[in-house]
């Protein structure tokens, strides 16, 4: 069952090339605001804080400390895709992490082996997620609901409501602590997941069919697409990437708390939100779920090294989403307003002909 | 006469099966409780219920229009926070000021006595109000997605639950607490009517706990009349078939702002309630969370279809009653109280699983498709 709406809200390409290359840019800016403030913001604040900001050590934590969000925001966005919400992003870190140190702590596997196991058992229930909401066709908010409070229950049960601890390998560890050419490593995850998401949902058939169920089931069923199978494979790529995520916030954390808890959710929901009003507005994508992260990630660094207190952190949220999703409704409508009305010859049959037809079946 | 009772049956068969769900639950508890069916347990289970009841009252409204509020458990908390400001009770009334950005504002001092409280209360539900109104106007004017309008809309009022109460504190009134968290004998001697509580017709009632009398008091005299009004009517209107409702010249933007203001004074409701009764505010993120997915689970459960435009808030009550039960059982049974969510996540799954049952008997798939 659908839980998100998609309409599409970008420019078409011949009514790009209808419009001159002035009007063009100011058709595109809003289509790319997003990406086009995160840079305003980091000059901005570059400006106001020479010395914090711009600094070498600050884009590392930010790196650092948001890629898991973007992981769990990109796991979110591909059920999205298909008009499904899986909650299951935020309850399932809870679990995999936990799980992943204490496979190796409590019964001694080869970290390999853990992760191996970890995003297994993540692809598993991403599976029976799959299965709830198209096979028994529960509406996807509260199947994942269901799903994800077993999984948080069985988390708190399985950690008796303690942390789990224990010496983990350095390579387990490396897997969030490496860097490569002084980037943290994790933010090569997300723009190597990115990367591939990209091209599955832009560039090949799959993403259209994803892209299609979303935005109506029933003409892409009758299509031909195979609805049911490609629903539950979202909601197993989604499972399969919180797995992921989870293996990284162990590796990170180093201790398996049920603590962690919901705060990964919300803000890999806004992330997600947040992208489907850029780059291809109207419809989450993988590119805007990255660039909703670094924007929130960049805004609130900014505000925090201003002495902001903690409490900015949901307000700009919160604000943000509302203010992107606002904008970029307002100039869809604007463009609909001001779009002369198709006059001409040709225009006028075209109705009457379609109310022929109306009357005809 | 028969016939029509029948069909009444089938229309409300997921308000059925919660009322007889919550029964059967509630006097297992009674019965395996070693001071089962007494005034004070019952009084205790109240006071656990109520603000989880009034939270899925609230996301009832929208989620009849089809359309879902996360905002609610974000609303109860800020409502809660501006409560442990306003109904402290202190005498000489409390001095409010505000800091931010560097500046200190003093606002006054709000009154005290039982004026500056029922001033507090109706500030407090009115900021709840006023909450669900932004919501409402966010989705109607705005032209947003509900889901995503209130995910953001929450977001920023947990913000300024934060800043009111960054840290757990603030104080309510030693008295309202005790009137509105006992029962209604209690309440009617703090207030110092009905002979302190003692007059002969006054007693049959005395044992009611006061939120069991304060829930079907809003049912009643909210929730009812507004299910009956025609803003009421579009409301279920709107969520089985919004372009019907729209050629049917129904108010669909009123039934829409008027559905997601009432989920924001139920909120309100709910949050003055846990601040009363905790006697204090705390901005606690994980709360609101868990309060606003429990109140989605109270709906389903309740038997109100997430598709909207059938149920009512009636069934949510008895569905936030069956979850907050099934924790009851924790403390009496020796199970670990760990496993709790996971009980409250099977027995949803159940729910909607019961009333999936409908799509074996669907022969073309294409019939699934809304």
């Amino acid at each position: 069952m659908q839980s998100i709406k998609s309409n599409a809200l970008e420019p078409t390409r011949p009514e790009l090339a209808a419009l001159s290359p002035g009007r063009a840019v100011l058709r595109l800016l809003p289509v790319y605001g997003l990406p086009v403030l995160t840079v305003l913001l980091i000059v901005f604040f570059s400006l106001v804080l020479p010395d914090t900001f711009p600094t070498w050590l600050n884009a590392r934590s930010i790196l650092a400390d948001k890629s898991i969000v973007a992981l769990l925001a990109l796991a979110a966005t591909l059920p999205m895709m298909a008009g499904r919400i899986d909650l299951t992003v935020g309850f399932g870190i809870v679990m995999w992490h936990i799980l992943a140190i204490s496979f190796q702590v409590k019964y001694g596997m080869p970290w390999p082996l853990a992760i191996l196991l970890v995003v297994a058992c993540a692809g598993l229930v991403g599976l029976i997620n799959g299965v709830l909401v198209e096979v028994a066709q529960v509406d996807a908010f509260v199947a994942t609901l269901g799903t994800g409070t077993i999984l948080y229950a069985l988390a708190l049960w399985h950690t008796d409501g303690r942390q789990v601890i224990g010496t983990l390998p350095p390579g387990f560890l490396a897997i969030n602590s490496a860097s490569l050419f002084g980037i943290p490593i994790p933010a090569f995850y997300v723009l190597g997941l990115a990367l591939l998401l990209w091209i599955v949902s832009e560039r090949l058939p799959i993403g259209r069919f994803i892209y299609a169920i979303g935005a109506n089931e029933k003409a892409a069923a009758l299509n031909g697409i195979p609805v049911r199978a490609y629903v539950i494979g979202v909601f197993i790529a989604s499972g399969l990437i919180t797995g992921l995520a989870g293996c990284v916030l162990g590796a990170k954390l180093r201790i398996g708390q049920a603590n962690v808890g919901l705060d990964f959710l919300l803000p890999a929901l806004v992330g997600a939100f947040l992208g489907s009003t850029t780059i291809k507005p109207g419809r989450v994508n993988v590119w805007g779920s990255v660039f909703g992260i670094l924007i929130l990630a960049v805004g609130i660094s900014g505000i925090q090294l201003f002495g902001g207190a903690f409490f900015v952190e949901p307000l700009f949220n919160g604000t943000t989403l509302v203010v992107a999703i606002a904008l970029a409704a307002f100039a869809q409508r604007r463009r609909t307003v001001v779009k002369p009305p198709p006059a001409g010859p040709q225009a006028a049959p075209a109705p009457s002909e379609s109310a022929k037809a109306a009357n005809a079946t | 006469m028969l016939n029509d009772l029948a069909i009444r049956l089938r229309q409300n068969v997921g308000l059925a099966t919660a009322v007889l769900l919550f029964a059967a639950l509630y006097l297992l508890y009674n019965l395996a409780h070693p001071k089962g069916f007494s005034p004070a347990v019952l009084v205790q289970n109240g006071d656990e219920i109520f603000a989880l009841a009034m939270l899925a009252m609230a996301q009832t409204v929208p989620v009849l229009t089809s359309g879902l509020d996360l905002s609610v458990g974000a609303v109860m908390t800020m409502v809660g926070c501006f409560a442990s400001y306003l109904l402290t009770g202190a005498a000489g009334g409390t001095p409010l000021h505000l800091d931010v950005l560097g500046l200190h504002l003093g606002l006054g001092t709000f009154p005290d006595g039982v004026g500056g409280i029922l001033l507090g209360t109706i500030v407090c539900l009115a900021i709840g109000t006023l909450a669900g109104f932004i919501n409402g106007c966010v989705v109607v004017y705005g032209r947003i997605q509900p889901i995503i309008a209130t995910l953001a809309t929450g977001a920023v009022y947990i913000g300024i639950a934060l800043f009111l109460r960054p840290t757990p504190g603030g104080k309510i009134d030693e008295d309202l607490n005790w009137a509105m968290t006992n029962s209604l004998g209690d309440f009617a001697s703090t207030l110092h009517i009905f002979d302190d509580g003692a007059a002969g017709w006054f007693a049959p009632f005395a044992w009611i706990p006061v939120p069991f009398a304060l829930l079907v008091l809003i049912a009643l005299v909210v929730w009812v009349p507004f299910r009956r009004s025609v803003l009421g009517r579009a409301v279920y209107a709107v969520g089985s078939a919004e372009g019907a409702a729209y050629m049917s010249g129904l108010p669909i933007e009123r039934a829409k702002m008027a559905a997601f203001t009432l989920a924001g004074f139920f909120a309100g409701c709910g949050g003055l309630f846990l601040a009363i009764q905790t006697s204090s505010g705390n901005a606690d993120i994980p709360q609101a969370g868990a309060y606003t997915l429990n109140s989605i689970a109270s709906v389903v459960i309740g038997g109100t279809s997430l598709l909207g435009g059938t149920g009512s808030a009636i069934g949510s009550i008895f569905g936030a009653m069956i979850l907050r039960v099934i924790s009851f059982f924790f403390r009496i049974f020796d199970i670990a109280p760990l496993l709790q969510p996971l009980f409250e996540g099977l027995i949803l799954l159940a729910a909607v699983s019961i009333g999936a049952l409908g799509v074996l008997r669907v022969r073309n798939t294409l019939e699934l498709f809304r």
